[in-house]
């Protein structure tokens, strides 16, 4: 039998392989420069994902949808449009890093390239047309991620980061393998083009083996996406690994998994609304609640962030839960406030991150909300004033991205007829005020612990991350037109 | 004067403004430029309203000075932003305690004046931006928007337990808000389904032609009732009002009041005519709450020591009939209404000018500490008395005139209801008059290491400050015509389309003309 190789459309991967062919030669150049040069990596890095973006865009304009690698790669405006957003976070984390590893005395090694393998695999994952390549790109993408949590050799945490990151993530891989045997041993095919074919009009949507594949596959994302009651190891994994390397993770990860979620549930598995979408229902409630109601103890910003981050997720959540591929208006209008919402949470939460990492010393990672945050209003009131941006974002106040991500969410869901979604989503939105404005209060009302020493200068590449992210929550609460249209341009998943 | 954007202009004059001020300097403690660039921008802005007041035609329906523009295409929402006779007078009423609170706080504000008039500055511009929205997502995000300036502005010049206060301030009126959210989207969905062949929307407008069954109806009018409930606030949902005011900056109260009439003023645009059978079934039950809010707010305004506390509680008792009047449904009352929140605003506002003023010479607001301040100062004791006198309803101040007409209005739709009422009206003259003598007649006493400025009275800067209320004050009072006849047109439009609604005819509410800038003044009397 001969098996005829499938045509090798490397244009199609493009933005993947300028980030791959990125990380190799940064890998190897690494072994040529002398470590005081080693900054230039971090630019070097940025430039990759910046020629990236500016292939996605290219890929954009041209010949799309179209499926590569026999139907494993779907290249489409939402996979181009979920890479874009996870560039630009990508090369805002990148910025973040380059002095922090310096301050932090953390080395740079294989950490520029260690990144760039990672968004590779992100890329990756937002084009997974195939359960196969999913898992492929997901493997890329943790990997990384798990060296790089523990890239802080000589901490405990960074170490005990590292190794629950592992631990937890090998779990999930298990649930996610063993569902995926399980839907081909029913259907046949692990493609998410035939799945869906495969499923429309067949007696199959009922058959046990193949909802079982559904639901541990459903773990595994629950886990990965760290929706509650699958967070657990999220607080100890953020709060572990460096803050740098925190920020790129809360961020990248959740807008790469929750693009290759949403792929696989609408685009291979619409039949299967009603069970998908009533576990995710649940799931939404749950991660809204314990993730909101969790945050409120804190008193470390980098758990408080963390779990900001799974109640967060929940928001996502609740649009994906809203995607009902039968009323297109319906579906366009939630599969869009998905993006829009990730997008915004991209330039927010890395926003608030970067504050974080302004305030690290080399001896103290200035963490703690009460002691390191309280009076920050009158020692550094330009970092401040970004802080309680970001903040009122996460919060969901008008005039910022956060709120008008989450309007169109809630919007959506009623639209939908999930109409407790959205009670529920405002009720723990309120809750959530509780402790973001905590952070508010503690920088403008309390008294400042370290009053007597010397603000900390704020590095350029720190700076232009916060004036990126701070100019990008502003503009798209003001006028979200301009991102709110590409989204809607990006709603064709690929299903031919 | 049609072709200049001048709502635009009210609202983002003092947001750029603000964003002036945040980059100049500041020069230690009452110094620098920014209060100047921020007293000059509202004055500028308070020129635009008197001419916006003056050029409103008196008795005019529909909207006037109407500005549309697209915002965000893919939901439906549009900056659509009007004036009719509702709230052409909380407009000026904004503009003009800006630079009121700002004159007033001139050297008070704290370690950094940029902030502070920036501050209040942002909370102008979001304030008049509720007030003139007409669409509702813009309302809504002017809405929760203007919470955040009077949050930072409690949280960073606030009192000791600022920190509590601002918290428990923007949490608080928050989460009433939220279901409004809710429910505008459910409405907005409404919308859309029964008009399938044109673009969903969010105006104001559109969604006033929806068809609600009674029973939804119910629902979402206690959903935007919670929220305007809370930040009236009635009573049980005071709670916040205190803390807030009494840690919040007293000077910048002057202004701060105005995020309550918001409140107030949104039942009359939002609420009512959206659910009118909703209306009619609930807001007897509401107006019951508020008349318990204006005897408790008076009985223990009239048991506080502390002089801001104590303008808390009868802060309390005069919203509390606003709202009645309001719930009332009447045409009188609803005017009466409107024309009390222009009452509080000018001696609330007064009278938190002079608490801040006395406690700047003598340092501190509590009542037993102080007395016999008429001897040393009469020219700001002659204000504190025509301040009190305006907010306990003395006949020929302004205070009267909108209590009467609320309980005139009341009494024909709630008898009891405005009965118990009148009795608030007693209540208020003994808690006012508990502060103006207890403060101003009796033994002389302030505080030992009172401040420089101990020995003088009123200072031309302050008296500049109170000028402008005190005359209204007593103009309102005097002569009430052109501020009545402003609001009559608007208001007997409401009136007559709750009726027809209330006696089950199909719901016709006419949306107003979408030209209404256009056409020229109707019959004007």
């Amino acid at each position: 039998m001969e098996i005829a190789p499938p045509p090798f459309d490397l244009g199609a991967i493009a933005p993947f392989l300028i980030v791959a062919v990125g990380a190799m030669i940064a890998l190897l150049a690494d072994l040529f420069i002398p470590p005081a040069r080693r900054p230039a990596l971090g630019y070097f890095a940025l430039g990759t994902t910046l020629v990236a973006i500016g292939a996605c865009v290219w890929l954009w304009g041209g010949a799309v949808p179209r499926l590569a690698f026999a139907n494993m790669i779907a290249v489409d405006r939402f996979g181009l449009f979920v890479t874009i957003v996870t560039l630009i976070g990508a090369a805002l984390s990148i910025l973040l890093s380059v002095d922090f590893l310096q301050e932090q005395r953390l080395g740079y090694g294989e950490y520029f390239p260690l990144m760039l393998f990672t968004v590779s695999g992100m890329i990756l994952l937002a084009f997974a047309n195939d359960l196969i390549t999913f898992f492929i790109a997901l493997e890329i993408l943790s990997l990384g991620l798990y060296i790089l949590a523990g890239s802080a050799r000589g901490r405990a945490v960074s170490q005990e980061s590292a190794i629950k990151y592992f631990l937890l993530g090998s779990f999930s891989f298990g649930f996610l393998v063993y569902g995926t045997s399980l839907i081909y041993g029913a259907t046949g095919t692990t493609n998410f083009t035939a799945l869906r074919v495969a499923l429309e009009g067949s007696g199959l949507t009922d058959n046990p083996l193949l909802l079982a594949g559904l639901a541990l596959v459903l773990v595994g994302f629950a886990f990965k996406l760290a929706l509650a009651p699958f967070h657990m190891w999220t607080p100890d994994v953020y709060s572990g690994a460096p803050t740098a390397v925190t920020a790129f993770m809360s961020v990248g990860t959740k807008v790469a998994t929750f693009a290759a979620l949403l792929r696989l549930v609408t685009g291979a598995l619409p039949a299967l609304y009603a069970d998908w979408s009533n576990a995710l229902f649940a799931l939404a409630i749950v991660t809204m609640i314990l993730g909101n109601l969790a945050a409120i103890t804190q008193r470390n910003i980098k758990r408080m962030l963390a779990y900001s981050s799974i109640g967060q997720a929940g928001y996502v959540l609740v649009a994906v839960v809203a995607s009902d591929t039968t009323q297109p208006g319906v579906n366009d209008a939630a599969q869009s406030s998905v993006l829009f919402y990730l997008l915004a949470y991209t330039f927010m939460n890395l926003g608030a991150f970067a504050v974080v990492v302004a305030l690290a010393r080399p001896d103290d990672e200035r963490l703690d909300l009460d002691r390191d945050y309280a009076g920050l209003a009158r020692r550094q009131p330009l970092l401040a004033a970004a802080m309680a941006v970001f903040m009122l974002s996460l919060g969901g106040i008008p005039l910022t991205a956060g709120f008008m991500g989450k309007l169109l969410v809630f919007r959506a869901a009623i639209e939908a007829g999930y109409w407790p979604l959205a009670v529920v989503g405002v009720l723990t939105s309120a809750v959530a005020l509780a402790f973001y404005l905590r952070v508010v209060v503690r920088m403008y009302a309390g008294e400042s612990r370290h009053a007597e020493e010397r603000p900390a200068r704020v590095p350029v590449p720190l700076a232009v991350v916060l004036a990126v992210c701070l100019v990008a929550t502003i503009q798209f609460g003001i006028l979200p037109a301009i991102p709110l249209d590409a989204a809607r341009g990006a709603l064709t998943i690929t299903a031919p | 004067m049609s072709g200049l954007p001048i709502l635009s202009i009210l609202v983002f004059l003092p947001v750029v403004a603000a964003i002036l001020c945040l980059v100049l300097p500041d020069r230690g403690e009452g110094a620098g430029p920014a209060r100047i660039v921020a007293l000059v921008a509202s004055l500028v802005a308070l020129a635009l309203a008197i001419l916006l007041l003056i050029d409103f035609p008196p008795g005019a329906q529909g909207l006037r000075y109407e500005e549309r523009a697209s915002w965000i295409p893919a939901i439906g929402a549009s900056y659509h932003l009007g004036v009719d006779g509702l709230n052409v007078l909380l407009v000026f009423l904004t503009a003009l305690l800006t630079p009121v609170a700002l004159l007033a706080s001139w050297d008070a504000m704290g370690r950094s004046p940029r902030l502070f008039s920036a501050f209040l500055l942002l909370l102008e511009g979001t304030v008049i931006g509720a007030l003139t929205a007409l669409d509702l997502v813009l309302y809504f995000v002017f809405w929760e928007a203007m919470l955040v300036p009077m949050y930072l502005l409690i949280a960073t010049f606030g009192g000791a337990r600022r920190g509590y206060a601002a918290l428990k301030f923007f949490i608080y009126t928050s989460v009433g808000s939220l279901l409004m959210l809710v429910a505008i989207l459910y409405v907005y969905f409404l919308h859309s389904a029964q008009n399938v062949e044109v673009a969903a929307s969010f105006d104001l407008a559109d969604l006033l032609a929806t068809t609600i069954s009674p029973g939804l109806q119910r629902w979402l009018f206690l959903a935007f009732a919670l929220a305007y409930a809370i930040k009236l606030p009635l009573f049980p949902l005071h709670t916040w009002l205190p803390d807030t005011y009494t840690q919040a900056p007293v000077t910048a109260l002057i202004l701060a009041t105005m995020l309550v009439k918001v409140g107030a003023y949104s039942f009359l645009r939002f609420a009512i005519p959206l659910f009118p059978q909703a209306s009619a079934e609930i807001l007897p039950i509401l107006a019951i709450l508020a008349t318990i809010g204006i005897v408790y707010g008076g009985i223990v305004s009239a048991a506080q020591r502390d002089m801001v506390r104590l303008l808390a509680f009868s802060s309390l008792a005069h919203l509390g009939f606003i709202a009645l009047g309001l719930f009332a449904l009447d045409a009188r009352a609803i005017q009466g209404s409107i024309l009390q929140m222009v009452n509080h605003g000018l001696s609330a506002g007064a009278l938190f000018a002079l608490v801040a003023m006395i406690a700047a010479r003598v340092g501190t607001f509590d009542l037993a500490a102080v007395g016999g301040l008429a001897r040393r100062w009469p020219v700001l004791t002659g204000c504190f008395l025509l301040a009190a006198f305006s907010s306990l309803g003395l006949p020929g101040l302004n205070g009267f005139v909108g209590e009467f007409l609320i309980l005139l209005g009341a009494f024909r739709t709630h008898p009891v209801l405005a009965t118990v009422g009148t009795f608030g009206v007693l209540l208020a003259a003994v808690y006012m008059l508990r502060l103006f003598v207890g403060a101003m007649y009796g033994p002389e006493r302030a505080p030992s290491g009172a401040g420089a400025r101990a020995s003088r009275d009123l200072s031309p800067r302050e008296l500049a400050a109170l000028a402008p209320l005190l005359l209204l004050i007593v103009w309102i009072g005097v002569y009430p015509a052109p501020f009545l006849r402003r609001t009559e047109g608007a208001v007997s439009q409401l009136v007559t389309n709750i009726a027809a609604a209330r006696e089950g005819t199909p719901l016709t509410i006419a949306p107003p003309p979408r030209d209404a800038a256009l056409t020229p003044p109707e019959h004007t009397r």
